[in-house]
């Protein structure tokens, strides 16, 4: 079992005197293996954001554990968590928004391998340009600015940037919901591809169970906070329990 | 007569000393009560082509070809007899749900304002008005009908918000309605029912629609004829069902293919940007079924059938 | 296309006008015709003439040098009142902003006292209590000025602290220091120098008022302020005395607010052109 999430919930404080409780996340239980592709479905709103950033360690959560490798982690303070950013690593949903627009592309995909000095300065060079070839981007598409690319090239650079620090699990947070229908094929191949060669766990977050469908082994449906469901791809879409899973599979659009 | 038709439409914008050519010999044709669908990828100039014809390019854009509504030329009309024609025969709904609203005026009144057009109107046609409004809003299915009118945006959901945007493109009742990309800003729960029961409307309403979109999946719904437009082009135009179940040019089938229910197909490389200049088809770095014409030669149009047309050399000998 | 408008047409002028600024102060000791500090009582009250082209003092000293040297002085102290107030303003405004809590909390009830105060009495009371002097001056002008761009920067760094891409940075491996440093302090400094330009000309007006009231600079040195104090005086019957560090005042304020203003519009992206494809 690589992450382990038991009764996870997470409250936020609303109202003029802070007295009215929302159950952003609640009571979440669920386990990630080792290798494994799983897709957690929702619609917008859901709680699914404030379950990645737990997961990532930006927020603490109320009550209930997270465990990773056996290791509890939803407790850690930030110079603890340092080492194990390079274990979990995140793909995020605005592909030109999660670089910094101050520096050039390069700065961004050097700098997790500065932050854990992975390399001195002469090597630096070659390990960016071979990390991007990787993933189909020139290197001199690495002189420009976050603003200048594609949505599908820069979230091409955020997955290999997070993917540089060789993770064992990686949590793409809608990684294709504000790309085109060939664009999002060539990111979900390269997920695939990064999954299969070195076994690179995914929780996969997306709204889109066509995608959830064609990438994930096991899913679970997320409904204002709680998860209403889990399973293997095939028994949730074949044969859905929830009402809500099967108003899910209702909007989809066969073509 | 066709309803509207655009013919060899180009447009190109200035900007900083440079020209940027975005839609390239652009034509194609809605008849009454027809639905169009233009899909490409973000970028590719489809809503430019909206905006061509509704005539709110920005400032810095250079336009020529013909654009006819009934026989005739929307691009040399005066701008006052163009002003008063937008909004009462051709209408529109923006694109995002989000921003098109004013958010300090009640959605009631924003929609009841695309029929008074800023005239002063006394409380007994305020009385009808709002009435026709809530009419319109029921239509749409928009929950709490007669407390809706008066709403502020902030208070709506986006599905909400998208309804009320459609709801203010057809109470003029108009011939023709350019939607872009309605089913971009909602949730994807919501996409299917928003484009049925645009469907349902347009039954109703009888009216003519240009469908901009990215989304095969709600053209399909809707479309009556689709036309595929990549890279300020057009590719293919052809009857909805023979295009989604039966591609011709080589980069309909990749879209389609690239589809997750459809094999998640992988299309290399990517759309050229509009500062590039072309000497061969503009799809032809990525095309996987290029002959040896393709090196040389720039396809023109070709017709498959009495419907369905394709600018790719594969079917310059008439297929 | 290149259009020159109107906004174009104030920041060239404010570039002119402050590049006039900055050379007479740097070449002063060359351009001005005499010793500012040189008294001859003999040629005292000259009005303006080819000699002494701005007149000369109660004393004797030629008015246009003193106002050339003098623009040194008041350039210098209001352009180190100004980045000093900018960088503790701008730092405690970051790190109020991006820690939150209890440290947010602090810093900006100081801030609120400080405003409460009109800053002209504040920065008498300070130099009153610390006594005359040019460097009291300064102080006490960094005391008030600082608190504008503490929440300014606050402001800014609040609005990018939850966005995606410091949650990116944060996810990568960044720690506190290395975000403020590289991601929050280069989002926020385009805004502090536009109001650090902005301000200039009010730092000017400051600096000449505090000491027209006998703060900052004491006489003889050639200070406009202590100029306008001097030449007071004597305004019914030698009003150039006065008259001429007063418009030497506004003309640099006038100069730095156009400058500002131009460079305010130039840096606004809602003032750019852009193209629309989609």
């Amino acid at each position: 079992m690589l992450l382990e999430i038991n009764n996870l919930c997470k409250d936020y404080s609303t109202g003029f005197l802070g007295n009215r409780k929302i159950h952003a996340v609640d009571d979440v239980s669920l386990c990630i293996n080792e290798g494994e592709m799983f897709g957690l479905i929702g619609e917008s709103g859901c709680g699914k954001s404030t379950l990645t950033k737990m997961i990532l360690g930006l927020i603490k959560p109320t009550d209930g554990s997270i465990k990773y490798n056996g290791e509890e982690i939803s407790n850690l303070g930030e110079k603890q968590w340092l080492p194990l950013r390079k274990e979990i690593q995140a793909v995020f949903q605005h592909p030109q928004m999660t670089f910094n627009p101050k520096k050039n592309l390069y700065y961004s995909c050097a700098e997790p391998l500065r932050l854990f000095d992975m390399c001195d300065k002469s090597s630096e060079e070659y390990l960016v340009r071979e990390m991007t070839e990787c993933v189909g981007i020139s290197f001199d598409q690495l002189k420009k600015f976050p603003h200048e690319i594609s949505g599908g090239q820069a979230q091409r650079i955020s997955i290999a940037r997070a993917l540089s620090l060789n993770p064992r699990l990686l949590i793409c947070d809608e990684p294709t919901s504000m790309l085109d229908v060939s664009v999002q094929a060539q990111i979900l191949r390269l997920l695939m591809q990064a999954n299969k060669e070195q076994n690179v766990a995914m929780l996969f977050i997306s709204h889109d169970l066509e995608v959830v469908h064609a990438v994930c082994t096991r899913v679970a449906v997320m409904k204002e906070g709680k998860i209403i469901e889990t399973g293997t791809v095939d028994e949730v879409f074949e044969n859905p329990k929830e009402e809500y899973t099967k108003k899910l599979l209702n909007a989809r659009i066969e073509i | 007569m066709k309803l509207l038709e655009v013919k060899n439409l180009n447009v190109s914008f200035m900007v900083e000393d440079e020209k940027v050519h975005v839609l390239n010999d652009v034509s194609l044709d809605i008849s009454e009560n027809e639905v169009l669908a233009v899909i490409g990828e973000t970028g590719c100039g489809k809503s430019v082509t909206g905006s061509s014809i509704l005539r709110i390019l920005p400032e810095n854009a250079n336009i020529s070809g013909e654009i006819y509504y009934n026989g005739e030329n929307i691009l040399e009309m005066p701008e006052e007899k163009y002003r008063l024609m937008r909004g009462k025969e051709i209408a529109s709904v923006p694109q995002s749900p989000s921003t098109s609203l004013d958010p300090l005026m009640k959605v009631g009144d924003q929609v009841a304002e695309c029929i008074t057009v800023g005239n002063r109107i006394n409380g007994k046609e305020k009385a009808t008005l709002k009435g026709v409004v809530n009419g319109i809003f029921s239509k749409l299915k928009l929950p709490r009908e007669n407390e809706m009118y008066d709403n502020y945006p902030c208070e709506l959901s986006g599905g909400m918000r998208q309804r009320i945007l459609l709801s203010m493109g057809i109470i003029t009742s108009p011939n023709l309605l350019v939607v872009d990309e309605p089913t971009k800003a909602i949730d994807w729960v919501l996409r299917k029912d928003i484009v049925k029961e645009l469907k349902a409307l347009k039954d109703e309403m009888k009216c003519a629609m240009l469908f901009i979109t990215h989304d095969l999946g709600a053209a399909s719904i809707i479309a009556d004829r689709i036309a595929v437009m990549y890279s300020g082009e057009i590719v293919e135009t052809g009857p909805a069902d023979e295009v989604l179940n039966n591609p011709k040019h080589p980069y309909t089938k990749g879209l389609i293919s690239a589809m997750p229910s459809r094999g998640l197909n992988v299309m290399e490389g990517y759309m050229p940007s509009f500062t590039d200049t072309f000497d061969t088809c503009r799809f032809f770095p990525r095309c996987t079924e290029k002959t040896h014409m393709c090196d040389t030669q720039i396809p023109k149009s070709f017709s498959i059938n009495e419907h369905h047309t394709v600018k790719c050399n594969m079917y310059c000998g008439g297929n | 296309m290149k259009r020159v408008n109107r906004k174009n047409i104030i920041l060239y002028v404010g570039i002119v006008l402050t590049a006039i600024l900055v050379a007479v102060a740097i070449l002063a000791p060359y351009i001005m015709p005499y010793d500012p500090t040189k008294m001859e009582i003999s040629q005292k009250f000259i009005k303006p003439c080819a000699a002494h082209i701005l007149g000369t003092d109660h004393l004797g000293r030629d008015i246009l040098s003193r106002i050339i040297l003098g623009s040194r002085i008041s350039l210098m102290t209001s352009v180190t009142a100004i980045f000093i107030s900018a960088f503790i303003g701008t730092m405690l405004g970051i790190i109020s902003g991006y820690l939150g809590g209890a440290v947010d909390t602090i810093i900006m009830r100081i801030v609120d006292v400080m405003l409460a105060f009109p800053a002209i009495v504040f920065a008498l009371a300070l130099s009153t209590f610390l006594g005359k002097g040019q460097t009291n001056l300064l102080i006490a002008i960094c005391c008030v000025q600082w608190t504008r761009y503490a929440r300014v920067a606050r402001g800014e760094t609040i609005m990018f602290r939850d966005s995606e891409y410091i949650q990116a940075a944060r996810a990568i491996g960044n720690s506190k220091t290395q975000i403020i440093k590289n991601y929050v302090f280069p989002a926020v400094i385009s805004k502090i120098v536009i109001l650090i330009s902005l301000d200039i000309g009010t730092i000017i007006l400051y600096c000449a008022s505090l000491s027209f009231l006998g703060l900052g600079a004491q006489p003889p040195s050639p200070d406009w302020g202590v100029m306008i104090s001097e030449g007071k005086e004597y305004m019914q019957y030698a009003p150039w005395v006065a008259i001429a560090p007063g418009i030497a005042i506004a003309f640099s304020a006038l100069a730095f607010n156009m400058l500002g203003d131009g460079l305010r519009d130039l840096l606004d992206p809602r003032m750019k052109e852009t193209v629309r494809t989609e």
